[in-house]
């Protein structure tokens, strides 16, 4: 037998790293402005990324999770979240000063790189396994049109382009659990659509086993994305109709490797921690995923995603029609299927909540759109047999081309967002309640403790992150305080949660007689009546006094969404005769 | 060994019961309608009497409707029946014709697949329609029976190529599309579905094949027929829709919607309908390639929700579309698992077939009796009573809303009422099944907070104009037709309007009294005070009044010339019922309850409107205060310190 000549290995070589240029070149400009988008607009973090930061800050400076501070993210979620404080630490030791939230957002689009590259090189290694299933025929007659490249490109170019488009898609979301969740777990799901539909095509062993520790840190981020991988499995066993799983050895190994970590990262808590997150955290945590709260049944109190919903059903009877071409479409669809389960279960209509449905939607559609275009040139060259199939390279420019169109779309579009954000009603404007930033900085300073209890996580971060203000006490967000009232009007309240409402009583108690917080804001839409009902107003009227309304100015949608009837929060403030000598207000000069 | 025929009769018999055993339950509740199934049939009625949709009477929705409600209210005239116990067999009778027709479209198919789908597809349509209480003859019930032929006809075509009746199948088909325009829609996604997942592909020839098809050329001529006779109405007609009806309807439905979480898993059962679409469809997706029914079903099913979503309200009829695809497509994929039993077990295939069908004889047979054994329930919690509308029937009392009662008390059969109210509940199931007419062209008030909807958030006199000229018809309405009473809901019309109604259409009413669950009050014609004024010791009013505590029970014995321990069974039925109404009554009995609900949280609203409006007060009096207070603190500090002398030698 003789070896391939050194020439042709290396023109070989070329052409790959040509071909996988070219692959990830209608990408570029989409990422491009992606990048640009997120760097402009500062102070716009997420609300829970912001919220999770708050958390590790806490960590950092001694308190324990659960315990000191509620918190119901998973124990792995709560340490991802201190990297880029670690980060923003080490940069600032080395004086070069970049904003956290900069840092956080930067961090997520290497994680968005990363996703992307695994799956586009599993995507390559697709397109080259049909390739070698072409007759020579076929072959020849490509080669004629595409003299430098061997590879069909179309397969690994339209997922590049999907999944550039569907990071745009769930831009406001980025950080968030469930788009992490996703990024992290679209390698395996087409690692194991190959597996299943490709038995005999090679993978690497290490980028299997890199795909199935990204998936697995991913899956155990939080426990609705448990099920999925379950899901698809299940699927690909029923299309087979063969309960026998392909090898899979590698990507289970990371799969293992990331359920231990998550359990070493469970481990590290001490005893108590532990006990809090088993009997009080976890169950309120599933308990949230089966009650609805009636105050969000009018209209216009939660945001409106209809345009979504319509997409994904769209999706799933497109992806019906083309699961018979190409399989990857059944896997996104059980994918999208799920992400629509979540958000009913979550039950309170925040974007974030559908980042799953919404990432996996588009990828559908943007291929479906693909599909359509290859079988509409088809039927152009039966009708037309003397119009030309393009050529690979007139297909990627034309591609790159419709990109960069749609990525100056999504720019203006997210900039529309921004402006319509923060355009409210005018009625709402009429009562000119401050906004809660402007109280914020009137009554407090930078690096001031203060209390915020509101439900919606909207209306606290990033506004305290962006001002550099501090959640102190045991309540990151009121979602306890609301989940445990109303688990008790339904009589759902079990021993362990009835002693976690004890714990959280004597925990606000504490909060609102320390003294440390001067300004604490109470969101009158519900918050105050259980305070009231928990007899708690009365322990916070004891050490301040309420002087005056302020407001979260929202319009129900991105960036700034928000849930339940948009009403004040009560602006308590610390008596004069209780006020610390440091806490002494001095004038904000602005 | 069981023959051919043997089997062919027990599929009918089960076939027969699932579709006949319901009828127990709608002659056990002979009156029992829900709001808008009997505002239709009250329209149907209507028009038999000659009267023109929009002119004399007024609606948002396309008559077609209307037209098919006239079927079963003209049975009810010529038998002397309730409407809604004809409506109910009418929609039974259009199963049972469904069901034949969809058994001659699996006929005509030359596919094994097809045949094993046959039964479960049945099975699918019965269950679909006998789950249906609250909805059951609601325009998307109707909509679904009347094009699941059509629909099976237009998946299976390629194997059925001549199918009996198929010209039927389309002129049904166009019918139930024709109800509403969004149903049509859906029917056109359905079709587009099923054309591009064809078989033979999505060529000229093949779709020129696919609609040149008998089905689909009757359902062209329906529909033409149905556009063409729009001009068959005067005029006006055409001006009251198009510059009425539908303007309002486009503006002013968001009063009656809620949000996209509360659609999608807010009400209770909700997000159990959505949760087993992507049940069947997860299910469906490995096997899609095998059936030719999968693509076009998602489709419908998954265009209902669209269909759905679009319309921004909850109310479970919406969603009937995407529940009867889901249970579709579930008999679709349970076809395909019997026909791979079929061939991966085709020696034992004749044993197993015959276990199955024991299996659907048994289950037939506990469905009836269990079901059976839950009406008797229903009806002893709260014992039926003759109706009291000249009908010879008895109906449980739960089956009524109390202004039914007060009807009842303040009319006699064949007088025009006039509920106005914010929705078509509870004037209407009330005043059909009190037997009475409609004293209005607005058969139902949903127009008032449409158009005050509409006034609140448009900046358009023309809305204004428009209530007022609704306001003003109805009073045209009372003095025309001078209705034995009007039931009018608290400031419905809102201000000024409400003052100008009463004062110059309720000349001729007293106000007798006030239905405190409802916020409505009742005025009564002054000329009929008399004449219907029920004599106070009906044995019914003595029990409500032990219950109420206003009289003893020794008293009411002697009353009623009853013993102790037979009143008490009626008084503890008559609590019990009380009791169910609360909770989750057949007939609408929570209603009352909900109505509070929205009474309280209105309350509520407005109380903090004057807890906001007080605060704000209060926080600029502290600044006054504060202000004020700083003034006079330098002025004191001067005084107070000897060495500071003030220029302006004013001093205090």
């Amino acid at each position: 037998m003789t070896e391939e000549p050194i020439e042709s290995k290396a023109a070989r070589g070329s052409q790959t790293s040509l071909a996988s240029l070219l692959v990830c070149l209608p990408a570029v400009p989409i990422f491009a402005a992606l990048i640009y988008d997120l760097t402009l607009h500062q102070g716009n973090l997420s609300a829970n990324v912001a919220m999770q930061m708050e958390a590790a800050r806490r960590i950092n400076s001694g308190e324990l999770v659960y315990l000191d501070f509620w918190d119901w993210a998973q124990p792995l979620v709560v340490y991802a979240a201190a990297l880029p404080l670690m980060l923003h630490q080490l940069l600032e030791s080395l004086h070069s000063y970049v904003r956290l939230e900069l840092i956080s957002k930067y961090l997520n689009m290497a994680l968005v790189l990363l996703s992307f590259a695994l799956s586009v090189n599993l995507s390559k290694k697709i397109a080259c396994d049909s390739e070698e299933e072409k007759n020579e025929k076929e072959r020849e007659r490509d080669e004629e049109k595409t003299p430098n490249l061997s590879l069909p490109l179309s397969l690994p170019v339209s997922i590049s382009v999907a999944l550039a488009v569907a990071c745009y898609a769930v831009r406001f979301q980025f950080g968030e659990v469930q788009t992490q969740f996703i990024l992290a777990f679209m390698p395996y799901l087409l690692l194991r659509y190959i597996r299943h539909s490709r038995p005999g095509l090679k993978i690497a062993a290490w980028q299997a086993y890199l795909t199935g520790l990204l998936a697995g840190l991913g899956i155990c981020l939080d426990v609705t994305f448990w099920p999925l991988p379950l899901l698809l499995e299940l699927l690909f066993v029923l299309y087979k109709g063969k309960l026998k799983p392909p090898p899979s050895r590698f990507e289970f190994a990371g799969l293992i490797t990331a359920i231990l970590i998550a359990f070493a990262a469970f481990s590290s808590l001490n005893n108590l921690q532990q006990a809090a997150f088993i009997k009080w955290i976890m169950p309120l945590r599933l308990a949230s995923l089966m009650v609805f709260d009636r105050a969000l049944l009018p209209l216009a109190v939660t945001p409106d995603r209809r345009d979504i919903i319509y997409m994904l059903c769209l999706a799933m009877v497109t992806g019906a029609a083309l699961v018979r071409r190409n399989l990857l479409y059944m896997p996104l669809m059980a994918a999208a299927l799920w992400g629509l389960v979540i958000y009913l279960c979550e039950g309170q209509g925040l974007s974030e909540q559908l980042a799953l449905c919404t990432y996996c939607t588009t990828v559908i559609l943007v291929l479906a759109y693909f599909d359509l275009a290859q079988a509409l040139q088809r039927l152009t060259a039966r009708l037309i047999p003397a119009a030309k199939a393009p050529s690979q390279f007139t297909f990627i420019g034309t591609t790159t081309l419709l990109t960069t169109v749609a990525a100056v779309t999504f720019f203006n579009q997210s900039q529309y967002a921004f402006d319509q954000a923060l355009s409210v009603r005018p009625e709402k404007n009429a009562i000119r309640y401050p906004d809660v930033e402007q109280t914020l900085e009137k009554y407090t300073k930078w690096q001031d403790d203060v209390i915020l209890i509101s439900y919606s996580a909207k209306s606290i971060y990033p506004t305290l992150t962006n001002l550099e203000r501090h959640q102190c006490g045991y309540l990151l967000s009121a979602q306890p305080l609301y989940l445990l009232a109303m688990l008790d009007e339904l009589g759902w309240l079990s021993k362990d949660l009835k002693d976690y409402r004890n714990a959280l009583v004597q925990k606000l108690t504490h909060d609102f007689t320390c003294g440390q917080p001067k300004i604490i804001l109470v969101d009158i839409m519900r918050e105050q009546e259980t305070l009231e009902s928990l007899k708690l107003l009365e322990v916070l009227e004891q050490k301040y006094d309420r002087i005056g309304l302020c407001n979260y100015y929202n319009a129900y949608r991105e960036p700034r969404e928000h849930i339940g009837l948009n009403l004040p929060l009560a602006i308590y403030h610390l008596k004069t005769d209780q006020l610390k000598p440091e806490q002494t207000q001095k004038r904000n000069p602005q | 060994m069981m023959s051919k025929r043997y089997i062919s009769l027990l599929i009918v018999t089960c076939l027969v019961v699932g579709v006949a055993f319901k009828l127990i339950y709608w002659n056990m509740h002979p009156l029992i309608i829900w709001a808008d199934q009997s505002v239709y049939m009250a329209m149907a009625q209507l028009l038999i009497a000659g009267k023109v949709p929009y002119i004399d009477f007024f609606d948002f929705n396309l008559p077609l409707i209307i037209y098919i409600n006239a079927f079963p209210m003209a049975f009810a005239k010529i038998l002397a029946q309730p409407p809604p116990l004809m409506l109910d067999i009418f929609i039974l009778a259009l199963l049972a014709c469904c069901i034949y027709l969809s058994h001659l479209v699996f006929r005509a198919s030359s596919s094994r697949l097809d045949h094993q789908t046959r039964l479960p597809w049945l099975v699918a349509l019965i269950v679909f329609t006998q789950m249906q209480i609250a909805d059951f003859g609601q325009r998307e019930h109707f909509f679904v029976l009347l094009c699941s032929p059509y629909i099976l006809l237009r998946c299976l075509y390629p194997n059925c190529s001549i199918v009996r009746c198929a010209k039927l199948m389309g002129v049904l088909a166009a019918i139930g599309a024709n109800i509403k325009p969004h149903f049509f829609a859906l029917l056109l996604f359905f079709e587009i579905a099923a054309a591009v997942s064809a078989p033979d592909g999505l060529t000229f020839k093949a779709l020129k094949t696919r609609f040149s098809r008998p089905e689909v050329k009757t359902f062209a001529i329906t529909t033409a027929v149905y556009a063409l006779h729009f001009f068959l109405y005067p005029f006006k007609a055409w001006q009251i829709f198009f510059n009425e009806a539908l303007p309002i309807y486009l503006n002013g439905s968001g009063w009656f919607g809620h949000s996209l979480i509360a659609s999608l898993s807010g009400e209770e059962d909700h997000k159990y309908y959505f949760f087993a679409l992507v049940l069947v469809t997860l299910l469906a997706l490995p096997r899609s390639t095998y059936s030719r029914l999968t693509v076009p079903l998602l489709a419908f099913s998954w265009g209902g929700v669209i269909v759905y979503l679009s319309t921004g309200g909850t109310w479970t009829y919406r969603l009937l579309p995407t529940e009867a695809g889901t249970l579709f497509l579930l008999a679709a994929e349970l076809g395909l698992f019997l026909n791979l039993l079929r061939r991966r077990y085709l020696k034992v295939w004749p044993r197993l077939r015959r276990l199955g069908l024991l299996a659907l004889a048994a289950g037939t047979a506990f469905t009836v009796v269990s079901q059976f054994r839950i009406f008797l329930r229903e009806c002893a919690v709260a014992p039926a009573a003759p109706i009291g509308s000249g009908y010879q029937y008895s109906c449980p009392l739960q089956d009524f809303s109390s202004l039914y009662y007060n009807i009842l008390d303040n009319s006699v059969p064949d007088d025009a009422i006039i509920y106005i109210g914010g929705g078509v509940r509870p004037g209407y199931p009330a005043i059909l099944q009190a037997r009475r007419r409609p004293g209005s062209r607005y058969l139902h008030g949903m127009i008032i907070p449409m158009l005050r909807q509409c006034i609140d958030e448009k900046n358009d006199p023309k809305w204004r104009e428009l209530l007022h000229k609704v306001v003003t018809q109805y009073g045209e309405d009372i003095l025309k037709n001078r209705p034995a009473v009007v039931y009018y809901q608290d400031e419905m019309f809102g201000r000024p309007e409400d003052e100008f109604f009463i004062s110059h259409y309720l000349n001729e009413y007293s106000h007798v009294g006030t239905l405190e669950s409802l916020n409505c009050k009742v005025y009564k014609l002054r000329s009929v005070i008399a004449e219907t004024t029920r004599p106070e010791d009906t044995k019914r009013d003595i029990i409500m009044k032990v219950l109420l505590q206003q009289m003893t029970v020794s008293q009411a014995c002697a009353r009623l010339k009853m013993k102790p321990v037979e009143l008490e069974v009626f008084l503890r039925n008559a609590s019990a019922a009380v009791d169910r109404s609360l909770f989750s009554a057949v007939g609408g009995g929570d209603e009352e309850l909900y109505v509070r609900l929205q009474k309280a949280e209105e309350e509520k609203r407005m109380l903090q409107k004057t807890i906001d409006k007080l605060l704000k007060e209060q926080a600029s009096l502290k600044e006054k205060l504060q202000a004020g207070s700083e003034k006079i603190e330098p002025q004191e500090k001067q005084e107070q310190n000897p060495a500071v002398k003030t220029v302006s030698g004013g001093g205090k």
